[in-house]
């Protein structure tokens, strides 16, 4: 089985392909030829970040007349959003409780200072 | 559809700065809060640090010390030869108390260590390690 939040965030670790994103989420479908206009990087080396995003199931190429232009499949970023929102839910619980815990126990009362060390 | 690489969270404390600085640097107090039973951390730059409990294990290197303003330190789950991220807490006064953020990073670079361990002929390849790091990371 794929894991689609694992395959965007390897999609993302890499600088120009971020930059790919980018511009598919913004005005895609697009071709390699507009993509290299808009990225100062050759229309081949695109096309390989187009295949890249491809395997990765996170876009998808439709063959028009002699090329093939591509967006992309929100599915995955979807995925991977949930993620991401599942680890924030997890620093959500431990920063409340830290609230909690820091706000129950009065200044001053915090308990010992390290044994040998005094302040001031 | 950006699917950001870092967890930001920032949350209003009503208690001194110098205060939460210690509830989140004194290993007796992160047992009062952060789940975990055992934690032991040299609180310095360099310094190794570790959270264990009975679900999960970790271990940290501290970063950054800059009391009672910056705490930073990177941490992954123990045993395991994976890429940590970089857990980042910053301090600042308010007029009422202390505004706590928090920043996680390195999740892209993450996916992308686990890509190529995959690659490297790790069969179990991404949705387990993922699953794994998410279960981890909820069961903290």
């Amino acid at each position: 089985m794929k894991d689609p939040a694992g395959a965007v965030f390897a999609a993302l670790a890499d600088p120009t392909r971020r930059r790919v994103v980018h511009e598919l989420s913004r005005d895609g479908p697009l071709t390699a030829t507009e993509l290299a206009r808009r990225i100062p990087v050759t229309r081949q080396a695109i096309a390989k970040h187009f295949a890249a995003l491809e395997e990765a199931e996170l876009a998808l190429g439709e063959r028009v007349g002699r090329e093939t232009r591509y967006e992309l499949r929100t599915d995955a970023f979807a995925e991977a959003e949930a993620w991401m929102r599942a680890i924030g839910a997890t620093w959500d619980r431990r920063l409340a409780r830290f609230k909690e815990y820091v706000e129950s126990v009065p200044t001053g009362a915090a308990g010992r200072r390290p044994s040998g060390r005094r302040i001031r | 559809m950006e699917t950001p690489d870092e967890v930001r969270r920032q949350i209003e404390i009503g208690a001194p700065r110098e205060r939460v600085w210690s509830a989140l640097t004194r290993p007796e107090e992160l047992l009062r809060w952060f789940p975990t039973e055992q934690a032991h951390l040299d609180l310095r730059p360099g310094g190794v640090a570790g959270f264990v409990s009975e679900e999960s294990a970790d271990e940290a290197v501290v970063e950054v010390v800059e009391p009672p303003v910056r705490f930073v330190f990177r941490w992954r789950p123990a045993g395991l030869d994976r890429p940590y991220t970089t857990v980042s807490f910053t301090l600042e006064e308010t007029r009422d108390g202390t505004r706590l953020t928090l920043v996680e990073s390195g999740f892209a670079s993450l996916a992308d260590q686990i890509a190529l361990q995959s690659l490297e002929g790790n069969d179990a390849g991404w949705r387990d390690e993922l699953e794994e790091l998410k279960a981890y990371l909820e069961a903290a």
